[in-house]
């Protein structure tokens, strides 16, 4: 080879190695291009489930409150009413009797403001505009009084504003959490308690003393299985410590809190 | 002669430039981007060094044996700090070139310093341009944003042009070396071409680093 022929190969090899360079530079702009379109779609789809989730947590925290809403009408105002009913009947039959005129006139009122209370929790307007905190108030008082059950709430001051979507779903969790106590714990006594937990969140614990399970053996309870899917997709843990015997307590809180 | 000069030059200079533009990038630096800074401040002085004691006619295979073993430890060690998920990869690959660098060590008879270890470069630019190759795919595969605005791209795609090419043009020159000396000179000639295109590659990676102020990756 001459000097002039070894001059060429050199080029030609510099040559190919840049091609070569070229069209791996390419090749990888192409496959992060197809990864980020496959991201982003993903996103969606990740977006779309979320929303049909609250959605469910919607309508099924709605339907829970019409049913409770149902059976108070028919146990206690009807019952209430029913009073003030036999009452006046008695009245109408024996004439007038102060007594019997004041009770049946405290029975309608206490009726009344029976309908009143319900009508307030029924209004979608109402419903939209509560805090988590307003609303798990709200449902405290209810199962106290409905129930069996001694639920004590504490909550501390200027508790941050959560998003729509947050507040549903964690209502909607805290709705599960309360009913699953209820149901099936045997509990006469749950404590609530929220607290901030960072600029746009809170931390809420839901603890009750009742039997208690072993959550090695139901883990696959679909329930739990929900309260578990539910958190994590508005960005909460649920952690729920218990044993058997032990009663129950659940920790909802932030994965990782918002800035402020 | 004068070829030399200016192969040898323009070299230098891209590698300063690369230099400057990393000194431009804001404190505090990602831990990668710190090793490869150091790592071009220590290329710009031994390259400096190695011109100088070519001018003089110097035996100056010790200083790249040396140089191109830092080199592949700071590489790796700059790769694995920037993409933590592939640390056991760049690990094995700095446990294998270790490995390999003892083996030539000990199957070497003589003077081991006074001749360039080329089957060890051969080896490092392999194993480097093995691990430059899977950052880049990693980096393809997570990156969120286009990997053309990604420093750790143009970084890694320099070290793959220019230990991607280092490998075969080091076997080949041995091998042409007995039969065609000149050829196997001309062939060395390529690599200064090759690190002046790894640096300028290297420099538009800092810039992008010291505009955006993004993590490397």
């Amino acid at each position: 080879m001459n000097e002039t022929q070894r001059l060429v190969f050199a080029v030609v090899i510099i040559t190919l190695v840049i091609v070569l360079m070229v069209l791996a530079m390419v090749a990888l702009m192409v496959v992060n291009a197809q990864r980020r379109v496959r991201h982003s779609m993903d996103l969606a789809e990740a977006d779309r489930q979320r929303e049909r989730e609250v959605m469910a947590a919607e309508r099924e925290a709605v339907q829970q409150t019409l049913t409770e809403v149902g059976r108070e009408l028919h146990d206690g105002v009807g019952h209430t009413l029913s009073v003030a009913q036999m009452a006046l009947n008695t009245l109408v039959q024996d004439g007038p009797d102060p007594n019997l005129l004041a009770a049946s006139r405290e029975a309608v009122d206490q009726g009344a403001e029976e309908v009143r209370r319900l009508g307030r929790s029924l209004n979608s307007e109402l419903w939209a505009k509560r805090s988590l905190a307003d609303a798990i108030s709200l449902e405290a008082d209810r199962i106290q009084r409905v129930a069996r059950v001694q639920v004590h709430v504490l909550m501390e001051e200027d508790l941050p504003k959560l998003p729509p979507d947050t507040n549903t779903v964690l209502f909607r969790v805290f709705q599960v959490i309360l009913t699953n106590a209820m149901r099936h714990s045997g509990a006469d006594r749950i404590d609530i308690t929220i607290r901030p937990g960072g600029a746009q969140d809170l931390v809420l614990t839901i603890a009750d003393n009742g039997m208690g399970f072993d959550p090695e053996t139901t883990t696959t309870h679909a329930g739990l299985a929900n309260i578990h899917k539910r958190s994590a997709l508005i960005g909460y843990k649920a952690e729920c410590i218990t044993a058997p015997g032990g009663g129950c307590t659940w920790h909802l809180q932030p994965l990782a809190p918002h800035a402020a | 002669m004068l070829l030399y000069h200016l192969r040898t030059l323009l070299m230098l200079a891209v590698m300063l430039l690369a230099l400057v533009q990393y000194l431009r990038t804001a404190a505090p630096r990602p831990p990668g981007i710190k090793l490869l800074g150091l790592l071009t401040a220590i290329a710009l002085v031994v390259e400096v060094g190695g011109y100088l004691t070519t001018l003089r006619l110097w035996n100056n295979s010790v200083l790249y044996n040396v140089f191109i073993t830092t080199e592949f430890c700071i590489l790796l060690q700059a790769l694995e700090r920037q993409l933590p998920r592939l640390r056991k990869t760049f690990r094995a690959i700095g446990l294998l070139g270790i490995a390999a660098l003892a083996a030539v060590l000990i199957g070497r008879r003589g003077d081991l310093w006074s001749a360039l270890l080329s089957e060890n470069i051969a080896l490092f630019a392999l194993l480097l341009a093995v691990a430059a190759a899977l950052a880049l795919w990693h980096v393809a595969n997570t990156s969120s944003v286009p990997v053309q605005r990604v420093p750790l791209f143009w970084i890694g795609m320099g070290l793959l042009l220019y230990f991607g090419a280092l490998s075969p043009v080091v076997i080949l020159a041995q091998v042409v070396r007995s039969a065609d000396p000149l050829m196997a000179a001309m062939l060395w000639t390529i690599m200064p071409v090759l690190c002046a295109l790894r640096y300028l590659l290297t420099t538009y990676g800092f810039h992008l680093q010291a505009t955006t102020q993004h993590p490397l990756r």
